[in-house]
């Protein structure tokens, strides 16, 4: 039943071979994981889909434009997105936004590795999905889907509140389709989405 | 600090909260409701009047009828963000004997609408459709005959449906579904 890669993602998180104890842990957490799956799965996503905490990796200008999404007009509190986080392992979203330069990229990248299973990302604006405005510089990353897993693409030179918020609800979309491991069991077509 | 002063200010405190509760809600419910300034009009370049009409800058429409393939718009494009190429299309086209007509990659276009203001022969325009939001990165690459279609309706479940926004000075601001 698990792909090829949630394998391996699991055999990188709890290393097996030499230490006993790990190993008995990792299959330990396999036992409870597939009891829990079947009946619980729905009720778990479902709880997942309004307490997303963020991190906003605001590095230019679209982050402009989170601050009117969270504002009273649009209120991302809406959908469960609280701004105010205590630390990066208590967040489930990765919400970039800006230009990400090859400096920045390093530090990206220890804060995806630092956030705990499940995660999701969205990559918001035209320069952190493509380089956009700065296409060809020799100092931006031509698209920080090259380095790190992308969930949502929200297109957008800043994108409007309206565009994130549609972005977040196909998130919402995803993850409500996903196991409870949080691995996509299909993607919902356009058409299907909806408030969950 | 006296106690005449901490009741004062937690009778402020209370009376605010209070208010509250009969002003209108500020905020808009986007999916359901939507406030589109000028829903008639698309975004254009009218030349006769130099001058570009009302409206919001979202997904692109090309005429595929009016559209010469000159590749202003590419080189324009070019400048800014290199989100436009020429792609072949099959099929007559009498104004488009080569029969190209440019690409669109949204994941590199920053909705300025120069390309819009540059194509001199009135074939693009932009509509007011901002939901673009993909899950992969390819299907940010729309193709001519995608950007020729007017935007598909939203699904029935998330449709906007029009708003507009009440300035009330006594209850606040709120918005309404609109009549027509
Ligand atoms: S996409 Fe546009 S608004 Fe967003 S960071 Fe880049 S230049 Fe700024
Ligand atoms: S709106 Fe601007 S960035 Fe987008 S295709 Fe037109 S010229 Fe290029
Ligand atoms: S859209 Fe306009 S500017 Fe672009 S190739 Fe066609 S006619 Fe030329």
């Amino acid at each position: 039943m698990r792909s090829e890669t949630g394998r391996k993602r699991l055999a990188l998180s709890f290393p097996t071979g030499g230490n006993g104890a790990a190993a008995f842990v990792g299959r330990l957490r396999d036992i409870i994981i597939k009891s829990v799956a079947s009946p619980l799965g729905y009720v778990i996503n479902w709880s997942r889909l309004y307490s997303l905490w963020p991190v906003h990796l605001e590095t230019a200008c679209c982050s402009v434009e989170l601050g009117a999404a969270a504002g009273a007009r649009w209120d991302l509190e809406r959908f469960g997105v609280l701004e105010a986080f205590g630390s990066l392992r208590q967040c489930d979203l990765l919400m970039i936004l800006g230009t990400v330069t090859r400096k920045m990229m390093k530090r990206l990248r220890v804060i995806w590795e630092q956030m705990p299973e499940p995660k999701w990302s969205m990559a918001i604006g035209a320069c952190c999905i493509s380089g956009g405005l700065y296409t060809d510089s020799y100092n931006v990353v031509q698209g920080v889907d090259m380095e790190i897993p992308i969930d949502v693409y929200v297109p957008g030179c800043p994108p409007s509140p309206r565009k994130i918020i549609y972005g977040l609800l196909l998130l919402q979309n995803k993850i409500i389709n996903s196991d409870v491991l949080g691995r996509p069991k299909r993607l919902p077509d356009r058409e299907e989405v909806r408030i969950v | 600090m006296k106690a005449s002063e901490f009741l004062s200010g937690f009778l402020k405190v209370v009376e605010s909260g209070l208010r509250h509760l009969v002003r209108k809600r500020m905020t808009l419910r986007y999916p359901e409701f939507l406030v589109v300034p000028a829903p008639d009009e698309l975004f254009g370049f009218k030349p006769g009047e130099a001058r570009d009409t009302n409206g919001l800058r979202g997904r692109h429409l090309l005429d595929l009828d009016r559209c010469t393939g000159c590749r202003l718009c590419e080189i324009t494009c070019n400048g800014i963000s290199g989100a436009i190429t020429m792609v072949k299309v099959e099929g007559q086209f009498p104004r488009n004997k080569r029969g190209i007509f440019p690409s669109i990659d949204y994941g590199r276009c920053v909705f300025c609408g120069l390309c819009v203001d540059a194509c001199i022969f009135d074939a693009l325009f932009m509509t007011d459709r901002e939901e673009l939001a993909e899950y992969d990165r390819a299907a940010l690459l729309y193709g001519p005959e995608e950007i020729s279609k007017p935007p598909k309706e939203l699904p029935v479940k998330i449709r906007a449906k029009r708003a507009e926004l009440i300035l009330d000075e006594r209850r606040g601001a709120h918005h309404v579904q609109r009549k027509n």
